[in-house]
């Protein structure tokens, strides 16, 4: 299902099969009118649109990641079908279910310490399977990003690496939805990603089955935040 | 390992073009390339970086000279690498050629 949306001065609009959106945007709030076409799924298409273009204006976007909760922050990981990404939540032992499929992602500026990149934050999508039934599920809410993992499967020794910005940029636009149109739309994508990725960590995890790897992941986290440039006297 | 030979047949004097339906993002010196069409990424070294910038219509012997001039390489290696990678940009839909002269056949490990 095609779904286009676009800004301009006068607010967004979105276009589906089944619908079209008006959202305008004034005094930090959005809102919408929407018509939808009587169709089951109307609905559902037209808030996804909506979704992706109220995200674009806040500078984020949509990944196709799977995500756990740890230590009240969402862990996402990321790759395409059957790369593992919902076994790679059930590994990470005692943690719920976040994200089944989607995730929105968004930069919050003002979150940050002073001289520090903005933070990101994550809320799960609606839509996809639900792949792991029996885990538990966290509460859906907004929560801060803390990384973000390729799973590749491996049967040699669990790891994660951490690859260059560039490479960075490359993995989660693999995951990234693209709802605009043209090498402009990509450029901009890239751009989105390039700031998350350099506010994020990103790794690639190797992930061999039946392997607990939140003490690893944890390692991991710990090793990759930033230093503050300010410090205590 | 097992390697195989691919034939390039792309003359020096052929020029090498991005592709309009490409987008790219240079990211502390790698060039991040997203063919639109393919829906493919790619993410290049700093070299092909550069050979990729340098990609604007000029010849790939002009590309070649300029490599050389940053680069330290010696210039049969970098005649042989830069063709080499061209291909590559040209099979992936990254790059065009036109402007085809006589041909010259480099072989090329894969």
């Amino acid at each position: 299902v095609g779904i286009g949306w676009r800004w301009t001065e006068s607010g967004g609009q979105v276009l589906t099969r089944f619908g079209h959106a008006r959202i305008e945007h004034a005094r930090g709030r959005f809102s919408a009118r929407l018509a939808v076409a009587a169709h089951p799924r109307s609905a559902h298409f037209l808030l996804s649109g909506v979704s992706a273009a109220v995200l674009h204006r806040l500078g984020g976007g949509i990944l196709h990641a799977a995500s756990v909760e740890l230590e009240s922050a969402a862990l996402a990981f990321i790759g395409p079908s059957g790369a593992g990404k919902s076994t790679a939540c059930q590994q990470v032992e005692g943690c719920p279910l976040f994200s089944a499929d989607t995730l929105a992602v968004v930069p919050a500026p003002l979150a940050a310490a002073p001289g520090q990149p903005p933070l990101w934050f994550a809320h799960p999508l609606p839509g996809g399977t639900r792949p792991v039934p029996d885990m538990p599920a966290a509460a859906s809410r907004w929560l801060p990003l803390r990384g973000i993992l390729r799973v590749e499967r491996t049967s040699e020794e669990v790891r994660v690496a951490t690859p260059s910005l560039a490479a960075a940029v490359a993995l989660a636009r693999e995951s990234a939805f693209q709802m605009g149109v043209g090498v402009g739309a990509e450029e901009e994508l890239l751009s989105r990603l390039e700031n998350l990725a350099r506010s994020v960590p990103v790794g690639r995890l190797h992930l061999r089955l039946g392997t607990s790897i939140k003490p690893l992941l944890s390692r991991w986290l710990l090793g990759q935040a930033p230093e503050s440039p300010w410090q205590p006297r | 390992m097992a390697t195989s030979l691919i034939l390039t047949t792309l003359d020096t004097s052929e020029r090498l073009s991005q592709n309009e339906r490409t987008a790219c993002r240079i990211i502390d010196g790698k060039a991040v390339v997203i063919t639109i069409d393919e829906n493919q990424v790619h993410v290049l070294n700093p070299v092909g970086t550069r050979v990729w910038q340098l990609a604007d219509g000029r010849s790939l012997e002009a590309i070649i000279d300029q490599v050389v001039a940053e680069f330290e390489v010696e210039r049969d290696q970098a005649a042989l690498d830069v063709c080499r990678f061209a291909a590559e940009l040209v099979a992936v839909g990254a790059a065009r050629v036109s402007g085809r002269g006589g041909s010259a056949t480099v072989p090329a490990e894969r």
